[in-house]
């Protein structure tokens, strides 16, 4: 991120704001797909972080820390918009969209389903390492100060969060279990 | 695509989702049109810089042996700035003494806001007791805004030893202290009118900077008893690290609204690393954490809206006679993971919002919950793959779903009242054993995936072979 930009928006230079919204836009969208698992919500959060980030621009002391300070208001807005839609997204997160799988891609299909379902499974403060860590690819270390945790704790919810993902495609590579044997299960009634 | 690596696959996993995910063309256009009409946020001293003809400028400051300023005038120049720049040199003495004077403004300005009974950053004055303090082991030192030995908790925490007991009176004290010692801070009269308080933000500060935490119990068997601890965002009150500390009649009340983890929100009352620290009759109003490697004892703790975090192999709480009400956390008042077990009895869950009351999330987590009633929310009990829970003589009712099982290791149901919406719904390969319960459901089991449940002998309040029939698709 070009530091001069930085420097213009905090002088009030909407046309460089612009150009940094626009700059780290996918990435912060990414991020926020990663944490709250649903676009709309993402790009709910990416606005909220974008104006938090012009407002607070002229406190921001150390330019060159921009890109990782605005991940930091942008994991807030992730947490406040998670919040506010906690309702929605019990809906939501049971609804998956995607992009037509394609031959290549099938021997992924397992994969995705499990690691989609294990990724659920974690909370947003685990997301939020394993997106930042994985795919933006910053150390734990800036990931802790990201977040404004130790660094100790950072470390744990990343190993955490990865052996959480791990035991959901061991599950899946496992074989099936045999029947339980006391199976009582009815038919649906009226089903066809 | 190499199926014995889970990390390759789970990296790849992610790059692809995330790879897919488009420009924020919405969010971007909205926030610059709300950017354009909303001012940005100026620090305190703005005026000042403005005074001074640094509008729009960066300043970095250089090493400590090779003092530097760079003033770069902003693109508009910067009223009367534009020839500003130097380097390898101290500021101007204008800057200087403009500088001097505006703290000392500043400093009588904070000093007449703040007033007494609450400690002022930087605290010089108050390092040094303002009387005597009895010498010996196990000493009494007060902390008062008028006649104690110190005005802020923080010098009596450095004065303090081992076995000495520190003595809040009433008063709002702002402080962040590490205590590594077993001493005891105790709050003496209302609990409600003595306040612990976070420092508030320094000069250029931002909220988000950083982690603020009112204590840090590193290795200690610290006791704090009988006062309030009251946070703001992006705070956690108490970090436990190691020992066997106790709290004892807290209340810990972030303010604002709530939510867990949030890096700027008021995320954490308590974050346990390490440790047996035992919580005993105390309020809790947001998140407590608690990690791999500690074993907390929760005794008549009210969490409302407070909720429980439990993760990692070696996190084994117990709580007794403890109450959650309404938590806020998204998804859960108490969740177990990671191989956690989780020990509750006696106590109480109630939430009227689309959580899960308690929440055993994956493989080799566990909890044996006993005497406990759980009510309201999406569901009672909610067991993940590979869990093991033990529900024995308690109830879950008035939820959507009384206990949903997806593909647990086990799960036993002995001796339980089940009234709900739905009473037990079990999915995928799970193993269960459910003896001596009442089942009071609209509809009492629901089995998916070829589920399967021994369900005698057990007690169904309307006819049995009509429950059995309301499964799910009848």
């Amino acid at each position: 991120m070009d530091t001069d930009v930085v420097v213009r928006a905090q002088g009030g230079d909407q046309t460089a704001f612009a150009q940094l919204a626009m700059q780290g836009g996918r990435r912060m969208n990414a991020l926020a797909v990663g944490i709250l698992r649903d676009r709309d919500l993402a790009e709910d959060a990416v606005q909220q972080a974008l104006l938090s980030i012009w407002k607070d621009l002229p406190q921001l002391r150390d330019p060159a820390r921009y890109e990782s300070w605005s991940y930091k208001l942008l994991v807030r807005a992730c947490y406040a918009e998670a919040r506010k839609r906690k309702r929605r997204m019990v809906e939501v997160f049971g609804v998956t969209t995607r992009e037509p799988v394609t031959g290549d891609d099938i021997g992924g299909v397992s994969d995705r389903d499990q690691l989609e379902r294990g990724f659920r499974r974690l909370s947003l403060d685990h997301r939020a390492v394993v997106v930042m860590h994985h795919y933006l690819d910053m150390p734990l270390e800036a990931v802790a100060v990201a977040l404004g945790i130790p660094a100790g704790t950072a470390r744990s919810r990343f190993h955490r969060a990865m052996a959480s993902l791990r035991a959901a495609l061991e599950a899946d590579d496992r074989p099936p279990s045999p029947p339980t044997g006391t199976a009582t299960n009815p038919e649906p009634q009226g089903a066809e | 695509m190499n199926r014995s690596d889970p990390d390759v696959r789970i990296d790849a996993w992610l790059r692809r989702e995330l790879d897919a995910v488009p420009e924020p063309t919405r969010a971007v256009s909205g926030a610059l049109e709300a950017a354009a009409v909303t001012p940005q946020r100026r620090g305190r001293l703005s005026w000042l810089r403005q005074a001074l003809g640094l509008v729009g400028t960066t300043v970095q400051h250089g090493s400590a042996d090779r003092p530097e300023v760079v003033l770069t005038p902003s693109a508009d120049g910067g009223a009367g700035s534009a020839a500003f720049r130097r380097q390898g040199a101290i500021a101007t003495p204008l800057v200087l003494v403009a500088l001097i004077v505006a703290l000392t403004v500043l400093g009588a300005a904070a000093w007449l806001t703040i007033g007494p009974g609450r400690e002022l950053l930087g605290g010089a004055d108050g390092t040094q007791p303002m009387r005597p303090i009895e010498t010996g082991p196990n000493r009494s030192i007060v902390v008062a805004a008028d006649d104690g030995h110190f005005a802020t908790l923080a010098a009596a925490v450095a004065e303090a030893q081992p076995g000495d007991r520190i003595e809040l009176h009433p008063g709002t004290y702002q402080a962040e202290v590490v205590i590594d010692k077993d001493i005891e801070i105790v709050g003496v009269g209302d609990r409600d009118q003595i306040v612990v308080e976070q420092l508030p933000l320094a000069e250029g500060e931002v909220l988000s900077d950083r982690l603020r935490v009112l204590f840090r119990l590193q290795d200690s068997d610290a006791v704090l008893r009988g006062f309030t601890l009251r946070g703001s965002e992006n705070g956690t009150a108490v970090i436990i690290d190691g020992g066997e500390p106790l709290l004892d009649g807290v209340r810990i009340a972030p303010e604002g609204s709530m939510v867990t983890g949030g890096p700027s929100q008021p995320r954490e009352s308590i974050d346990i690393m390490r440790g047996s620290p035992t919580v005993r009759g105390s309020e809790l109003t947001s998140l407590v954490y608690v990690g791999d490697g500690a074993t907390p004892v929760f005794e008549a703790v009210s969490f409302e809206p407070g909720c429980l975090m439990v993760e990692g192999e070696g996190a084994r709480p117990t709580l007794r006679d403890t109450h959650f009400v309404d938590s806020e956390c998204p998804g859960f008042s108490l969740s177990v993971a990671d191989g956690a077990h989780l020990d509750i009895a006696a106590s109480t869950i109630s939430s009227q919002t689309a959580n899960s009351g308690i929440r055993v999330a994956n493989e080799g987590s566990s909890a044996d919950i006993s005497g406990t009633t759980i009510s309201g929310g999406t569901e009672g009990v909610l067991i993940g793959p590979g869990a093991t829970v033990d529900f024995r003589r308690s109830n879950a009712q008035g939820a959507d779903v009384g206990i949903r099982v997806v593909s647990a290791e086990l799960t036993v149901v002995a001796g339980a009242l089940i009234d709900n919406g739905i009473g037990l719904q079990v999915s995928g390969d799970s193993f269960i054993e459910v003896s001596d319960t009442d089942f009071c459901n609209d509809a009492d089991l629901d089995l998916q995936d070829g589920a399967a449940v021994p369900i005698e002998p057990n007690r169904f309040c309307a006819d049995g072979a009509t429950e059995l029939a309301s499964v799910r698709g009848s």
